[in-house]
């Protein structure tokens, strides 16, 4: 069994590595709200996204931008209507939004200094390492498949919970 | 010695009492509990619970699995279950009469075919009391049909006794689901007039309704049949209606309920291999509710199913049969995920099922099964998943009422248990994104049936009765397999090469044994044993412009090793003859604008099928040719609402002859009007 976790571990390492990090593209949109409606207080409706950004970072705000012009003045994904704005990273605690996207070229100390979790506002993000350093609540990723990663932590801060059926299908970690 | 009624009551009382237990906490085995719309739209392919009992998606599933979606099955042209089914890899369809067909999971096919566990959203729906499907009474028309599930190999350890070979487990839309009504006519060849419908209405955002019913008359082949035969056709019928609801308690709450009826008559190949006409008429109610808790998902099931057939005496020996046989299963099982990596599934049952005797009515044959169940998948890593599923199964059979003058059974002789264990263990490994491997073992239990356990008593002039025997054994089957799927993305496509090797033990054969000092003739008997060895190379895939294609080949070899003196001649038994070394299947499909055009195409090589030599209970193999059939639909959507359709079965040949002892099939071709509203 030993070698089996460990060849294991080696083609996941692989296979997460090779795409740690993706540009948010509508079908990962898509996912994103499909995933949310397996809340347990599922969103509905018209929905603020706060999309969040390191300011500092040409790049980040340019993804960011990329992000709002994506969702335009609003798009239906699932059952919701996403309407976005655009949040520095610092100023994710007075936002008044419903749901967090997280672009990408945020520092990993900047994202978890903002404290998104402890908002209690649902935070999704295709940067990977955000989730999996505990900034971010859930990771999503659609190609070459679906794959959706939760934070347990981050989602026991954000009093979040999801339904069995949908855990016992994703990654948590 | 306690009475037969007081056995009786008791068995009842218990059964009621772990009804209500089941009933009290909540539902069943979650096939309409999980939403598969949501979790389809979402990881962009089918989900199944038919697996593991927990949700997974199909290309992460440790059992060779495959699912038709409704589109696959609006496309294919059929219209009844089998013809659908024959289009699957690793199935066999043995028809033998235009409504009737013995369906087998990699080989192991005869007549009234036991191995295969069939289920609608997790009932099951095959005559209990023999273990075989008389398809057409089943209560779902196939616009209603989500996807079908089918699982090759024994998936004891989560469905119980009967998952042997294979498991079928029809998903229908639920009624939270955007049901699409509609309705469908169809005339074809053999006579045939078809009605078919299907509404849906939801109630707020909370509660559903979805009514469907199907009604279809017909003649049937026309094909010479066996003298024996002679008198089985007098008129196909169906009638169908299944109705499905469903309300959200509270936020996490929810309670579906179910009743079906349905009404078949047609002729069918029993197990001495002679054709008679068989007359259905079953129910089915069954309530779940499913709770979302601290513990994670629990789901509580209750259903009764009662079937009524009878058997109509041709010119043949065969006398007149009338089965009385109902079940009563309750479930209890949740779902929950323990830590970051583990899924654990818990699971109990309690089953009551109960057959009446016949032709000598006056006593019933029946048992009842407690059983416990467990299944713990293991993420290891985000590659790596080890599944494992054990369940014990713990059963009691019993006989009460009259036992007739000159028998030399008694009803003590049925108290007895039968006690199996089961288990199915599976690693899914994701070598790249492109490959997975599988490793699977598992082990199933079949039990005898009713049937074979006494419930046909026969009496023989001036003092023999033909009986079933309560001390039959169950037949063990267990199965060793290896696959390996690829995505093929130059060419849109998936490879799937499988290996497996099987062994079944305690084979039943309906016929054949005897205790003649005790008056007793045509006993069931455990025969022998077999083994099975079988490749699947299976390859389907899309183009640009609309085009779907499909191929597959099956090398499957059996080897029976049956007891000294148990053959086809005096157990009407045989397997390593009756299943053809190597089935090729191929199938394309074109889409364009309103039009539709499929193919598909069966070779079977050559075989020897089983046919009656006298009219009792002594068989021969007769030589089956290889043969090819084709089957083919022309679709063309004349607006959003209406689609008019042509399709046909066994085109290449006006009738053909596919197995031994039944009339050759006949070319069959429909069209169909559908409407959307």
């Amino acid at each position: 069994m030993r070698v089996l976790t460990s060849l294991g571990t080696l083609c996941a390492c692989f296979a997460i590595s090779a795409s740690a990090f993706a540009e948010m593209t509508p079908i990962d949109l898509q996912i994103a709200a499909r995933a949310l409606s397996f809340m347990e207080r599922p969103l509905s409706g018209a929905i603020r996204v706060g999309i969040l950004y390191a300011p500092d970072n040409p790049r980040s705000v340019r993804e960011a931008e990329a992000l709002r012009d994506l969702l335009g003045a609003g798009v239906k994904a699932g059952k919701l209507e996403l309407q976005p704005s655009l949040v520095g990273i610092r100023e994710a605690a007075a936002a008044k939004v419903d749901l967090f996207f997280l672009a990408g070229f945020v520092g990993p100390a900047e994202a978890n200094a903002a404290g998104i979790s402890a908002l209690k506002v649902p935070c999704v993000t295709t940067d990977i390492a955000q989730v999996e350093g505990g900034a971010c609540l859930m990771g999503v990723r659609s190609s070459p498949k679906v794959q959706i990663m939760i934070n347990r932590a981050a989602a026991k801060n954000s009093g979040i919970t999801f339904a069995t059926v949908f855990r016992v299908m994703i990654t948590e970690i | 010695m306690r009475s037969p009624g007081t056995i009786y009551e008791q068995t009842m009382k218990k059964t009621l009492m772990w009804t209500l237990v089941g009933a009290a906490f909540g539902s069943g085995a979650f096939a309409q509990t999980v939403d598969h719309a949501a979790l389809e739209q979402l990881f962009g392919e089918p989900v199944t619970t038919n697996a593991t009992g927990s949700p997974q998606r199909e290309s992460e599933v440790p059992a060779s699995m495959e699912i038709i979606d409704a589109e696959e099955i609006r496309r294919s042209g059929a219209r009844d279950l089998p013809a659908l089914l024959r289009h699957v890899t690793g199935i066999d369809v043995l028809q033998t009469s235009l409504d009737y067909a013995d369906v087998g999971v990699r080989g192991y096919n005869q007549a009234f075919s036991p191995r295969l566990l069939v289920l609608v959203d997790n009932r099951q729906v095959y005559a209990d009391y023999y273990g075989f499907t008389p398809w057409t009474s089943i209560p779902v028309e196939l616009a209603e049909i989500r996807q079908i599930e089918i699982v090759r190999g024994p998936s004891s350890a989560l469905f119980g006794f009967n998952a042997v070979g294979g498991v079928i487990n029809i998903i229908t839309y639920a009624p939270r689901d955007d049901i699409p009504n509609s309705a469908a006519a169809t005339i074809g060849t053999q006579g045939l007039t078809q009605l078919s419908a299907m509404t849906g209405w939801k109630i707020g955002e909370t509660a559903g309704v979805r009514i469907a019913v199907g009604r279809q008359e017909s003649d049937d082949f026309s094909t010479p049949e066996s003298a024996f035969d002679v008198g089985s056709r007098r008129g196909n019928h169906r009638e169908a209606l299944h109705i499905d609801g469903g309300v959200n308690i509270v936020d996490g709450v929810r309670a579906d309920f179910e009743g079906t009826y349905s009404d078949a008559a047609h002729p069918e190949r029993g197990p001495l291999y002679l054709t008679d006409f068989l007359t259905y008429e079953t129910h089915s109610v069954q309530a779940r509710v499913a709770a979302e808790t601290g513990l994670g998902l629990i789901e509580g099931v209750i259903y009764s199913n009662d079937i009524h057939a009878e058997v109509f005496p041709d010119v043949q020996v065969s006398p007149f049969l009338a089965f009385d046989n109902e079940v009563t299963v309750a479930q209890l099982e949740s779902v929950s995920k323990i830590g970051r990596s583990h899924t654990l599934r818990l699971s109990f049952e309690r089953r009551h099922n109960s057959m009446q005797t016949t032709p000598i009515e006056g006593a019933d044959v029946f048992y009842d099964v407690t059983s416990f169940g467990g299944m713990w998948e293991w993420k290891i890593t985000d590659a790596l998943t080890l599944t494992n599923a054990l369940r014990s199964d713990d059963l009691r059979l019993g006989r009460s009422g009259s036992v007739p003058p000159g028998y030399s059974l008694q009803n003590s002789d049925w108290d007895r248990s039968i006690a199996e264990t089961s288990f199915n263990s599976g690693v899914v490994w994701r070598l790249t994104d492109a490959d997975v491997l599988r490793f699977m073992v598992g082990r199933g239990a079949q039990l005898p049936s009713l049937f074979n356990l006494g419930g046909v008593l026969i009496p023989v002039p001036p003092s023999f009765y033909v009986s079933g025997s309560p001390a039959l054994g169950a037949t063990i089957v267990t199965n060793y397999e290896v696959s390996w799927s690829r995505a093929l993305a130059s060419l849109g496509a998936t490879l799937r090469v499988s290996a497996f090797r099987g062994k079944t033990v305690g084979i039943v054969a309906t016929v054949g044994g005897s205790n003649i000092a005790a008056g007793l003739a045509g006993l069931p008997v455990n025969v022998g044993d077999s083994r099975e060895s079988g490749i699947e190379v299976a390859i389907e895939g899309k183009f640009a412009g609309g085009w779907r294609w499909g191929a597959s080949y099956s090398p499957l070899r059996i080897d029976d090793d049956f007891r000294p003196g148990y053959t086809v001649a005096t157990t009407l038994t045989d397997f390593e003859h009756t299943t053809p070394r190597h089935t090729l299947d191929a199938n394309v499909g074109w889409a364009r604008g309103p039009w539709e055009v499929d193919a598909y195409l069966r070779y079977r090589s050559s075989f020897d099928g089983i046919e009656n030599a006298l009219g009792g209970t002594a068989g021969v193999l007769l030589p089956v040719s290889g043969y090819v059939s084709v089957d083919a639909r022309l679709g063309y959507r004349v607006n959003d609402k209406v689609t008019l359709a042509v399709a046909g079965q066994g085109l290449t040949q006006a009738e053909q002859v596919q197995t031994a002892g039944t009339p050759a099939v006949e070319r069959r071709v429909l069209a169909t009007v559908q409407f959307a509203f």
